[in-house]
């Protein structure tokens, strides 16, 4: 399989997907603006966006490692941890830079052991990260003795979180920034294409000389890093942080990237459609929420959902070869 | 096999509270004492006195949020007090996370350790069972709490979760004189709790016409909570109250964020929601599960392990705080974080800790 021939399926894959994908966003702001005008407000629309953004930027760590083949599941306790970490030690006075900088740091540090899992030892994300989330659940554990500290947030990160610019809220700008550089490294660069050629046909790739495994510690490196960015913002969303803060942002991320026309099997999809995934996700949640549809009633739709796009998706993406 | 179990539970657990709100007044004329029956046909149970020291063994599942690091930390507390201590010959907690297998590889080990009390916060209702009928056939007494089980072999302790759902409702009704949009903040979905205080809101509501209710699902988490609650808000309905069921630190970040004045909020016991209640003066009522019940199971525990008379199942007292009755330092703990659940004493049993006893334990 050729270079071009590959990027001309992936192209054409990927435009189906994400023009289904918009397809439903499109249809599913009508029907709320339809059964409710206030969902065309400002207000409302600054709030689906504030509450996207989280799910937004964890999906751009999500996309990548999943084109891989991969997934991350330490993302929750990963979170987590960051989050407490920073908000104690901007508490016992070392500045925000340093505060944040650790946070940063513990991202990079396990998104480089979740890569050696399986770039080294050659193990399924699935087991590894699931293992790294348990003992990032421990480390917390051991580290707030189960009490995170009070909440002192440096006042960047309430900014980044909750404020305003010019009457627009810098949130979903964060996200923007993020996005769009997401987007061009996925389409422009050599990074980007060895990503969809791990998850397409990683023996190939091996072949042809590149070291997959510098693939996946950008990869897994990035979806860390951005986990600690989500835990930073949702820290200065909530004003806290507290144990279990990450429990909400394992699967939706991941369906946010299956909606978006991602295969989970990795090497087809990308980020533009994980933005109207993410943006399908959120809605969805409102207008349930807001139609008083109850829980159980929210996850059937979901699950039909989800079910119906990947059914839809891979008879796509069947190979014709 | 589990759905049938679940229904059963359910079923259990309905008639149940349906008894104790029939007499819920004799129960409450008897809230100054500190084990109170469930209900007036709760058995009574005696066991042959033994002579102390006890081994105690505090089986928990899962750990990881602050309600339950704080349990774990004052049953420790507890056993080291000067009254309990010469009682106690060893105390150890374990935490199996929510797996029922692990609870009962667990439940086990303790079993053959040969322990005389296992105090256990279950993982399920109905699969732990079998292991708590092994330890009660080897002369073990077990006393269940919190997330209670349903075998009548085991002594259980916990708060009223429909009565309080209905003192939250009561306090709405009376504060928005009976009429309004009331938005109600449930818990986790399909949780014995959720749905036992949300039965009492709606019962409560429903006598109102002039109430009408929105629900969300908060899943007692503050993030979540804030969330569904700027969602709710921004879909443009004015709310005249809020009862909510946990996560009220978002709920109230949300309706500040959204720039609105904060409606009267009856809801649980996180120190945030106080925290902001004595700063923003809205009118408030807080009832929380007590992370105390542990050490009040240990209580009842050494109490049958004396051989005192006990009842098979014990209804906790409801710990109330109002806007009015916030006291720094004793309900609420403006330098502790938003997340720690303030709710660290039952008065009534003589069951008094500080934020600082608690917090030097380790987990």
């Amino acid at each position: 399989m050729t270079t071009s021939r590959l990027a001309a399926r992936v192209g054409a894959f990927t435009k189906h997907g994400v023009a289904v994908s918009y397809g439903l966003l499109v249809v599913l702001i009508v029907a709320a603006v339809i059964y409710n005008p206030a969902f065309a407000s400002w207000g409302n629309i600054q709030a689906q966006l504030q509450i996207a953004t989280f799910i937004g930027v964890i999906a751009i760590g999500q996309t990548l490692v999943i084109l891989t083949g991969q997934i991350d599941l330490s993302v929750p306790w990963n979170l987590t941890f960051s989050s407490i970490l920073m908000a104690t030690l901007y508490g016992q006075g070392y500045g925000a830079v340093t505060a944040v900088g650790a946070a940063l740091l513990v991202g990079i540090v396990v998104g480089l052991i979740n890569a050696v899992g399986v770039a080294v030892f050659r193990l399924h994300s699935l087991v590894w990260t699931l293992g790294m989330n348990a003992l990032l659940e421990g480390l917390t554990m051991v580290y707030t003795n189960g009490q995170p500290p009070d909440s002192t947030i440096p006042g960047f990160v309430r900014f980044l979180a909750v404020g305003h610019v010019g009457g627009f809220p810098v949130a979903p700008i964060v996200w923007a920034v993020f996005a769009a550089i997401t987007i061009v490294v996925l389409a422009r660069s050599r990074f980007g294409r060895f990503l969809y050629a791990t998850g397409n046909n990683e023996p190939a790739l091996f072949l042809s000389g590149i070291d997959s495994r510098i693939v996946y510690v950008g990869a897994f490196v990035a979806s860390s890093v951005c986990a600690v960015l989500a835990g930073i913002l949702l820290t200065g969303y909530a004003s806290q942080t507290y144990l279990g803060m990450g429990n909400d942002y394992l699967l939706v991320p991941i369906a946010a990237v299956i909606i978006g026309g991602t295969n989970i099997m990795g090497g087809f999809g990308g980020y533009v459609g994980t933005i109207a995934g993410t943006l399908i996700v959120v809605l969805l949640q409102s207008i349930l929420s807001v139609a008083q549809i109850g829980q159980a009633g929210k996850n059937i739709v979901f699950g039909v959902i989800i079910i119906a796009l990947v059914l839809l998706y891979a008879r796509e993406a069947r190979p014709t070869d | 096999m589990q759905r049938r179990e679940f229904i059963k539970v359910a079923a259990g657990g309905v008639a149940m509270t349906a008894v104790s709100s029939l007499l819920g007044g004799a129960a409450w004329a008897a809230a100054d004492k500190c084990i109170v029956p469930w209900s007036s046909d709760t058995p009574m149970v005696k066991r042959e006195a033994k002579k102390g020291p006890f081994k105690i063994a505090l089986s928990n599942s899962y750990i990881g949020n602050t309600w339950r690091t704080e349990m774990v930390q004052i049953a420790k507390s507890y056993t080291e007090r000067p009254e309990v201590k010469p009682l106690i010959a060893s105390f150890q907690a374990t935490s199996s996370g929510n797996e029922v297998s692990a609870q009962i590889a667990q439940m086990n080990q303790m079993i053959l350790s040969g322990v005389d009390a296992i105090i256990v916060n279950a993982a399920s209702p109905t699969g732990l069972n079998s292991v708590i009928d092994q330890a009660v056939d080897a002369g073990i007494l077990v006393v269940s709490f919190d997330n209670v089980v349903t075998t009548k072999k085991a002594i259980l302790v916990n708060q009223d979760q429909y009565e309080m759902g209905k003192k939250w409702a009561d306090f709405i009704v009376d504060k928005t004189g009976g009429k309004g949009n009331i938005l109600v903040v449930r818990g986790v979905a399909g949780t014995f709790v959720d749905q036992e205080r949300t039965r009492a809101a709606n019962d409560i509501f429903g006598k109102h016409p002039d109430i009408k209710t929105t629900e969300v699902y908060g899943n007692w988490d503050d993030g979540t909570a804030q969330k569904v609650v700027a969602n709710a808000l921004a879909a443009g309905t004015k709310f005249d109250g809020v009862w909510s069921q946990g996560g009220d630190t978002g709920v109230v970040r949300a309706f500040q964020q959204a720039g609105l004045k904060i409606p009267p909020i009856a809801g649980e016991a996180e120190n945030g929601f106080r925290k902001l209640d004595s700063e923003l003066k809205f009118p408030m009522l807080s009832i929380g599960q007590s992370p105390a019940l542990s050490a009040l199971s240990i209580m009842v525990a050494l109490d049958a392990l004396q051989g005192k008379e006990v009842p098979q199942a014990v209804s906790a007292p409801l710990p109330i705080v109002t806007t009015d009755t916030l006291k720094e330092g004793t309900n609420f703990f403006p330098k502790i974080g938003d997340s720690f659940f303030t709710a660290i004493s039952i008065p009534v049993c003589g069951l008094d800790f500080t934020a600082e006893q608690i917090l030097k334990q380790k987990v």
